[in-house]
């Protein structure tokens, strides 16, 4: 399949609506990511665009099978066998990267990333203190004296209580907020300049996930990192988030900022989701999203949301992804406004029933 | 399990231990090993029946003669054919350890149904006997069989026996316990307790099958056994051809008529190797049933 | 810590006593009367009286038992009836040289486990890891006595490296002697370890903590060896209790292959001897050398995973 002309014009800086003018400090072109398997070539990610400015969160939500914890892993080459990173590049500071394998060289210095689940992401044999101290041995130098005591100034920093002794602990003897903080702290202890976060609450309960978040803004506060958040909660991403990229089987297809997307989504499927999200007090039930997200080894030509798109018209298996993914909205007959899509919805279904 | 994640996040399976053999490769490895078994049983029933090359003819003239021709594994100090001597053996061998695998696998099924079925004291003391007999180390039971009852192959059948019962009745009796919570509870509430022989004819093809798998280990642990026995003596007697005893034979002469002790050798391990292709291709196979 | 260990104290003594009682039986199973097994057909019917009141056979049973069971405890099993010696002196003269053996055996089997699992795990599904586990299977399909005769050999006769017999004097010596019984031993039981490794990498590089190593910036050899294979280690160790009965059996084999003057040796010299008193005590002996290891086992479980310190 032959590339599609990039639109060089368009720069990612520009694209987003709170940009400051400067530099992103992560900036994703074109990025590809493919699995190989015996069902064939699974594009997991296709033609991801997205920028993060300094000290901003971009988030990125969508369903399970989307490809966002890809496109995060990709980010800094921890994609698994049989996937790599095809095509795309990843700049970050300025400096672009090409392949997974570059790009894992800024693992635990520039990039650092948090993971979902606490309880599998210690090492259950090792004690918190030598896991923190670890990281500030091999990756800053430090000698075991200097790791340990940093390591306690650490624990304490990201809101740990009586932190040397916990140094003794094992993961399982602490709790899950606690694991968290743990991970946390091992992942800014390098000042990383992107923290890359894979539903970093989703195992947690509702009090102590709001405790994680503030302790991310926090901690963006004071360092000026720039944090992807992948989520499939839509209620963190407007708590916690700048911008945000909505991702549907392996496409981007609608960035913005926070503000934009819940007052006036574009993409049918943005408005699915925004639609599906329970609100207390809203005038009717939310409506669910019939259907289920397509196969990423079979994708049909065209816009992947077409079988489970309520707008849907005849011309949306010829759309063009990649030329449309690299705007903010994929979809090409969606208007300026929601409303003309609402209308030109209504109407292409009046059509369909008309029979023409 | 994040690397299960992001895989599952793509909708691909994660990675299993055996990586998923290719049907393919599963049913080679199970032919293989059949083949190689069946050519073995083939062999000494062939030079059984058909009576070429006698394995218990002596010739003094013939002694310590390298492989040749006419005598693939050469002679022995008694200057009988090695080769023949060694397919001999292998009817012998494997006649052992089909006993000793098919005798305590139906006493091991029976002990272990009653035991998982019936619970309780039963349980509790054949349980404990069984780990009794496990706590010894393989062998040492064995020898202690074939002190009781005297050199020879009287005591390592009774011993390979016993000693081989523990792990079937184990085997039997986990697969009750599960077996006890589906299927008993459903027929005992409809069909009432009188038809326990229809529940255990249903429940027996699930028994059986983790000891089908499990036989041909047994089998390759039994002979080898017996092998090492023989070897050391306290097995099969001389002249009776038995692999361990064959190699035996051969130890005082290894520097100069090395063939003796080495070459049955290989030949026992071709047929290990086997049993050991049988046993993994079975698992896989029936494994591979239930999904 | 303690709790943990002194349950697993407590759990072993219904087995101590099962092994005491299997191995007090065995001279009881016998069929006839032991005494004239032993002294032979030609035997005078004085003489069998004379040596059955010896062995405490003309006593009732239990009293016997009892006799056995507080003998058993300090290792003291009555007279051996081939050498005219107290059989605990016996054992424990040769305990020493079977311990050596098997520790050495034990050695060389986790050094030839745990690179070559490693590379079948990294390389899983490759040649390399083929390879490896087709000589596995080979290796473990080998009579040890087998493989034991040909490295003896190769090594020990043609090239006349190592020697094939015999136990070398001192500290240096003992383990020349011990080398080629303790490799051949290794081998067989290396492949044993080696599946139950390679499964355990293999699943655990799959961990969420193991991402969670690489996302920090660590190198693959890092994450392999501080990080997996501790982790993988806790349910080998399980298999590896599990197959120490084998490691003794093999050792009783391997001994007699090269004249090693251990346990092994004697207990198939007294066999053929029906030296009865002797062969009830390396029964008891052996099987408490497998308790005694699956203990050790236990308590390195522990020390590896500390979730289980209760």
């Amino acid at each position: 399949m032959s590339e599609m002309p990039h639109m060089q014009t368009e720069t990612t800086s520009t694209d987003l609506p709170t940009a400051t003018g400067e530099a992103p400090i992560l900036a994703v072109e074109g990025l590809r990511v493919e699995f190989s398997s015996d069902q064939g070539v699974v594009r997991a990610a296709t033609n991801v665009r997205f920028s993060v400015p300094h000290g901003r969160t971009l988030g990125i939500v969508g369903e399970s099978g989307c490809g966002k914890s890809v496109t995060l892993r990709a980010l800094c080459g921890l994609v698994p066998e049989p996937g790599r990173i095809v095509a795309g590049t990843v700049e970050v500071e300025g400096v672009r990267y090409h392949s997974g394998k570059e790009l894992a060289s800024l693992r635990g210095e520039k990039l650092s990333m948090i993971f979902q689940d606490p309880a599998s992401s210690l090492n259950p044999v090792h004690t918190i203190g030598a896991q923190v101290s670890e990281v500030l041995r091999v990756k800053l130098g430090h000698s075991r004296r200097v790791a340990r005591a940093e390591a306690i100034d650490l624990l304490g920093h990201v809101g740990i209580p009586e932190p040397a002794r916990r140094m003794a602990a094992y993961p399982h003897e602490l709790s899950g907020g606690m694991r968290q903080r743990v991970m946390i702290a091992m992942a800014i202890a390098c000042r990383p300049r992107v923290l890359l976060a894979d539903e970093p609450t989703t195992a947690l309960d509702v009090t102590t996930q709001e405790q994680i978040l503030k302790l991310l803004l926090r901690l963006q506060d004071e360092s000026g990192m720039a944090i992807v958040l992948v989520t499939h909660d839509l209620g963190v991403i407007e708590e916690f988030c700048d911008e945000v990229a909505v991702m549907y089987a392996g496409y981007v297809v609608e960035r913005g900022s926070i503000e934009e997307l819940v007052s006036s989504p574009k993409h049918p499927y943005t408005r699915g989701l925004m639609a599906a999200m329970p609100q207390i007090d809203a005038k009717s039930l939310p409506e669910v999203i019939v259907g289920q997200p397509p196969d990423l080894a079979t994708l049909l030509p065209g816009c992947p949301y077409a079988p489970r798109c309520p707008q849907v018209r005849e011309e949306c298996p010829q759309v063009d992804m990649e030329a449309m993914t690299v705007t903010r909205c994929a979809c090409p007959f969606v208007g300026p406004s929601g409303e003309e899509a609402a209308i030109l919805g209504v109407a292409s279904r009046e059509d369909e029933k008309a029979g023409l | 399990m994040s690397t299960a994640v992001a895989l599952q996040d793509v909708g691909l399976p994660g990675a299993t231990v055996d990586g998923g053999q290719s049907r393919r490769g599963l049913g080679v490895a199970l032919w293989a090993g059949i083949a190689i078994i069946a050519v073995a049983v083939l062999a000494t029933v062939f030079v059984r029946i058909t009576g070429v090359g006698n394995p218990d003819q002596l010739s003094l003239v013939k002694a310590l003669e390298a492989p040749s021709l006419s005598h693939p594994f050469g002679t022995d100090a008694l200057g009988r054919d090695v080769f023949v001597r060694t397919v001999y053996a292998t009817g012998l061998d494997l006649q052992v350890g089909l006993v000793t695998t098919i005798v305590p696998l139906v006493i091991g099924m029976v002990l272990g149904l009653v035991s998982g079925f019936f619970g309780g004291w039963v349980d509790a003391v054949v349980m404990r006997v069984m780990d009794a007999l496990l706590a010894f180390p393989f062998i040492v039971l064995i020898i202690a069989f074939v002190t009781i009852f005297g050199v020879g192959l009287t005591g390592v059948y009774v011993g390979l026996t016993i000693a081989s019962l523990p792990v079937f009745a184990r085997l039997t009796r986990g697969e009750m316990l599960v077996l006890r919570e589906q299927q008993f509870m459903m027929a005992s509430r409809t069909l009432g307790y009188s038809n326990r022989r229809i529940i255990f004819k249903h429940a027996l093809p699930h028994l059986i099958r983790p000891n089908l798998i499990y036989s041909p280990s047994n089998m390759l642990g039994n002979v080898l056994t017996l092998a090492a026995l023989s070897y050391l003596g306290l097995g099969a007697q001389p002249p009776t051809p038995e692999w361990g005893a064959i190699i035996a034979g051969g130890q005082d002469y290894l520097l100069t008529s090395w063939w003796i002790s080495t070459l049955p050798g290989i030949f026992v391990v071709i047929v290990g190797i086997g049993f050991s292709l049988t046993g993994e291709g079975l698992a896989e196979l029936l494994r591979a049933r239930t999904g | 810590m303690l709790k943990y260990v002194g349950l697993r104290l407590l759990q072993a003594i219904p087995v101590l006593f099962g092994i005491t009682i299997a191995s007090f039986i065995l001279i009881h199973l016998v069929p006839g009367n032991p005494a004239r097994i032993q002294l032979g057909p030609r035997a005078t019917a004085v003489a069998v009286r004379q040596l059955d009141r010896r062995l405490g056979l003309d006593r009732p049973l239990l009293s016997q038992y009892i006799t056995f069971l507080t003998g058993a405890v300090h290792l003291s099993f009555g007279e051996s009836l081939a050498f005219h010696q107290p059989v605990g002196g016996l054992i424990r003269s040769k305990v020493g040289a079977t311990t050596l053996l098997m520790l050495y055996s034990f050695l060389i089997s986790l050094l030839l486990t745990i690179p070559f699992a490693l590379l079948a795990a990294v390389k899983r599904e490759r040649a390399a890891d083929h390879a490896i586990r087709i000589v596995g299977m080979t290796l473990f399909v080998m009579p040890v006595f087998w493989l034991g005769l040909l490295l003896a050999l190769v090594f020990g006769l043609e090239l006349g490296l190592l020697p094939t017999g015999g136990y070398g004097s001192g500290f240096g010596g003992a383990l020349r002697s011990l080398t080629l019984p303790a490799v051949t031993l290794g081998l067989v039981m290396a492949p044993l370890f080696l599946r139950s490794l390679r499964a355990s990498v293999i699943q655990t590089l799959d961990a969420g903590f193991i991402e969670a190593a690489r996302a920090r910036g660590f190198s693959e050899h890092r994450v392999l060896f501080r990080h997996c294979l501790r982790n993988a280690s806790i349910s080998t160790v399980t298999v590896i209790g599990l197959t120490m009965g084998a490691l003794v059996s093999g050792t009783v084999v391997v001994e007699n292959v090269f004249a090693i003057p251990g346990l092994g040796t004697l207990l198939v010299s007294s066999v053929s001897a029906r030296d009865f008193p002797t062969i009830q005590g390396l029964v008891v002996v052996l099987a408490l050398a497998v308790v005694l290891i699956n203990l050790l086992t236990d308590l390195a479980y522990a020390a590896i995973d500390p979730r289980v310190r209760l």
